[in-house]
C-alpha cells in the first residue's frame, strides 16, 4: 500500500511538472510578444531601452537556459521574483491567495456532490417519467452553460434584485474590522455562497449522470431482491446498501472532474471578484508577468494532479476490490 | 423530450438571427452616445449599451463570430485529433506510448488555463485565429476516441479478411476504418462546437480574446456587467444568446440508448445488428 501511494504521488508530481514545463516553453517561445506589452505598460520606447528591459528580466538568454534557471528557482522554493509585485517572491504571492481558492473549490466540490446525489435520487425515484427526463435535462443544461453565465444568472436575481448576497469579493480583511471569529466566518461564508453554488451548479451533471446509471444497476442486483424478501425497508435498501456500492466509482469521476473544476474556479473568481489564484493568474497574464504565470501554472497543476491522486486512494480505501489490484 | 427542448433553444437563436436585420438594422459597432443605456423599445428591441450601440445587432454579430470560431476550431481539432488518434492506434507501441503520455498530461490540466497561457503571448486579431488556437487545444478527447476505435477495429475479422485479400494499410484505413472514425467525429461535433464556443466566449469575457471593439458574446457580457444594476438587458441578452446556444447544442445531441445502433446500421459492417 505504501509503495502504491508513493508511486501514485510520483506520477502526480511528474505530470504536474510536465504541464508546467510545457506551458513555460509556450510562454518563453514567444516572450518577445510579452516584452512588447511590458514595454508599452512601462512607457519604454526605443530599441535600447527595450533591450535593457529584456536583459533585466533575463529574456535575452536562450530558452533552455531560462528553463533550467526557473527549475532552480522552483527547487529553492521561491519560484523566482514576481515582476508585477515588486519585492515579493512568486511563492509568497501564490500562497497568500491559495487559501481562498481552496475554500472556493472545496465548497464547490462539496456542492457538486450534494447536487449530484440529489438529482440522481430524484431520477431514481421517478425512473422513466417526465420528472426523470427533466432532472436529466436540467443537469445537462447547467453543465453546458459557461461558468460566467451561471454566475451572472445567479448574481442578477439574488444579489442585484433581492440583495440577499453581496455583489462581489470578500470584505476587505474582515478580521481587522473587529468582531469575533464567528462574525468573520459568517461574513466569509456569506460572500462564498454564490461563487460556490455557481461552481457546484456548473459541474454536478457528471456526478448525477454516473451515479444514476450505477445506482440503477445496483438496484437491479440480486442482493436487493434478497433484502426485500427479508422485509428490509425500501429506504434502507436504496440509501444504505445500494448507494454505498454505487458511490465507489464516483471517486474516480470526481478526480477526473478536477481540471474542469479548477478551470471553472479561475473564471468564477473573475465574475465574483474573489481574490484567489485564478485572479492572480488572470492579473499576471494581463501584466505579462511570465514568472508569476509559470508559478501559478505549476501550483494549479499540482492541485489538480494531487487531488486526482487523493480521489483514487479514497476509492481504494472504500472498495476492497480495487485495493487488491 | 430532451432533444426537442434542445432544438427549441437552437431555433430561438436562429429566429433572433433572422429577425435582427428586419427589426434592428444597426451597425454593431455604431456608437450613438445620445441613446446610451436605453431600455428595450420598438427602435431598439434589446436596448442599447453604454456607448449607445444596439444590443440586438451586437448579439447577432456575436453569433456570427461564434459560428466562425466554432467551425474553425472543430475543423482543426478534428484534423489533429484524427491524425494523432490514427498514428497512436496504428503506429506501433512506441509511438502509441509517447502520444498517450502527451494526451494524458494535456488532459490532466484545465484546458482553459492552458488557453490563458497562450493568450498571454498571442495577440488575437481575428475570430479565425481564436478558432485555430482553441482547436489546437481541443483535440485530445477526439484523439483518444479515435485511437481506441482503431485499436479495436484492426483486430476484427473483416479487417483481417481485407488484409488477406491483399488490401494495403492505406486502403484498410480509408475503406474499412474510415467510416467508423468519421462517425465518431460527426457524432461528437455538436458537443465539441458548444465547448469551443464557450471557451472562446470565456476568453472574451476575461478581456483576453478579440480586441475590445469586436462584438463578441463574451465581450458584451463583460461590458454589460458593470451596468448589471442599472441596465441588466445588455449583459442578460448576451448571456441568454450564449446560454441558449450552448444548452441547445448539448440537449439536441443527447442520445437515447437505442440511437447509436440506428446510426451504425447505415454503415455496412459486422457492428450492425
Amino acid at each position: 500500500m505504501v509503495s502504491h501511494v508513493l508511486r501514485r504521488a510520483l506520477r502526480a508530481v511528474v505530470t504536474a511538472a510536465g504541464i508546467a514545463i510545457l506551458a513555460f516553453l509556450v510562454l518563453h517561445a514567444r516572450s518577445e510578444e510579452a516584452l512588447s506589452v511590458l514595454a508599452e505598460n512601462r512607457g519604454v520606447r526605443g530599441e535600447e531601452a527595450r533591450a535593457a528591459l529584456r536583459t533585466s528580466y533575463g529574456l535575452d538568454r536562450p530558452v533552455p537556459l531560462r528553463l533550467s534557471s526557473w527549475i532552480g528557482d522552483v527547487a529553492r522554493g521561491g519560484m523566482g521574483d514576481s515582476w508585477s509585485h515588486p519585492g515579493s517572491s512568486v511563492a509568497r504571492v501564490l500562497f497568500d491567495h491559495l487559501p481562498l481558492t481552496l475554500a472556493l473549490t472545496g465548497s464547490g466540490l462539496l456542492l457538486q456532490i450534494v447536487l449530484g446525489l440529489g438529482v440522481a435520487a430524484v431520477s431514481i425515484q421517478t425512473r422513466g417519467t417526465w420528472k426523470d427526463a427533466l432532472a436529466n435535462a436540467l443537469a445537462l443544461a447547467a453543465n453546458a452553460l459557461p461558468e460566467f453565465c451561471v454566475g451572472l444568472l445567479l448574481l442578477w436575481p439574488f444579489a442585484v434584485r433581492l440583495g440577499w448576497f453581496p455583489l462581489s469579493g470578500v470584505s476587505e480583511a474582515p478580521w481587522e474590522a473587529g468582531g469575533g471569529t464567528l462574525t468573520t466566518l459568517l461574513d466569509g461564508l456569506h460572500h462564498l455562497a454564490l461563487p460556490a453554488v455557481c461552481l457546484g451548479l456548473a459541474s454536478f451533471a457528471a456526478v448525477a449522470r454516473l451515479l444514476r446509471v450505477r445506482w440503477e444497476d445496483e438496484l437491479g442486483a440480486k442482493y436487493v431482491v434478497g433484502a426485500e424478501a427479508r422485509g428490509m425497508s425500501r429506504a434502507r435498501i436504496v440509501w444504505g446498501h445500494s448507494l454505498r456500492n454505487a458511490a465507489g466509482p464516483l471517486c474516480t469521476s470526481i478526480g477526473l472532474s478536477l481540471p474542469g473544476l479548477v478551470g471553472g474556479a479561475v473564471v468564477v473568481e473573475q465574475v465574483f471578484n474573489w481574490p484567489g489564484l485564478g485572479r492572480v493568474l488572470v492579473d499576471a497574464i494581463a501584466a505579462r508577468d511570465l514568472n508569476l504565470i509559470a508559478g501559478a501554472n505549476l501550483l494549479l497543476a499540482l492541485l489538480v494532479t494531487l487531488g486526482g491522486m487523493i480521489s483514487d486512494l479514497l476509492f481504494a480505501a472504500l472498495d476492497p476490490r480495487v485495493r487488491a489490484r | 423530450m430532451t432533444r426537442r427542448l434542445g432544438w427549441g433553444c437552437l431555433a430561438a437563436v436562429v429566429v433572433l438571427l433572422a429577425l435582427q436585420p428586419l427589426v434592428a438594422p444597426y451597425d454593431p459597432r455604431g456608437v450613438d452616445l445620445a441613446h446610451a443605456l436605453e431600455r428595450p423599445s420598438k427602435a431598439h428591441p434589446l436596448g442599447t449599451d453604454g456607448l449607445g450601440r444596439d444590443v440586438m445587432a451586437r448579439v447577432a454579430a456575436g453569433a456570427w463570430s461564434s459560428i466562425l470560431v466554432g467551425l474553425v476550431a472543430i475543423a482543426v481539432s478534428s484534423l489533429v485529433g484524427v491524425g494523432v488518434g490514427i498514428l497512436a492506434g496504428a503506429g506501433g507501441a512506441r509511438v502509441d506510448g509517447a502520444l498517450s503520455v502527451l494526451v494524458d498530461v494535456l488532459l490532466a490540466f484545465p484546458r482553459f488555463v492552458l488557453l490563458l497561457n497562450v493568450a498571454a503571448v498571442v495577440t488575437f486579431r481575428s475570430a479565425a485565429v481564436v478558432g485555430m488556437v482553441i482547436g489546437a487545444m481541443s483535440w485530445m478527447r477526439t484523439a483518444r476516441l479515435v485511437r481506441t476505435e482503431v485499436l479495436t477495429l484492426r483486430e476484427r475479422t473483416y479487417v483481417e479478411a481485407a488484409r488477406a485479400a491483399g488490401a494495403r494499410g492505406a486502403r484498410v484505413l480509408a475503406k474499412h476504418l474510415g467510416p467508423h472514425v468519421s462517425r465518431l467525429v460527426v457524432e461528437t461535433a455538436a458537443l465539441r462546437f458548444s465547448s469551443v464556443v464557450v471557451a472562446a466566449s470565456t476568453l472574451d469575457f476575461l478581456g483576453m480574446g478579440l480586441p475590445s471593439e469586436s462584438p463578441t458574446w463574451g465581450r458584451l457580457i463583460l461590458d454589460g456587467q458593470s451596468y448589471l444594476e442599472t441596465a441588466p438587458w445588455v449583459t442578460l441578452s448576451a448571456v441568454l444568446a450564449l446560454g441558449l446556444t450552448a444548452v441547445g447544442l448539448t440537449l439536441a445531441s443527447e442520445r437515447r440508448p437505442g440511437d447509436s445502433r440506428r446510426i451504425l446500421r447505415r454503415i455496412p459492417s459486422e457492428n450492425a445488428p
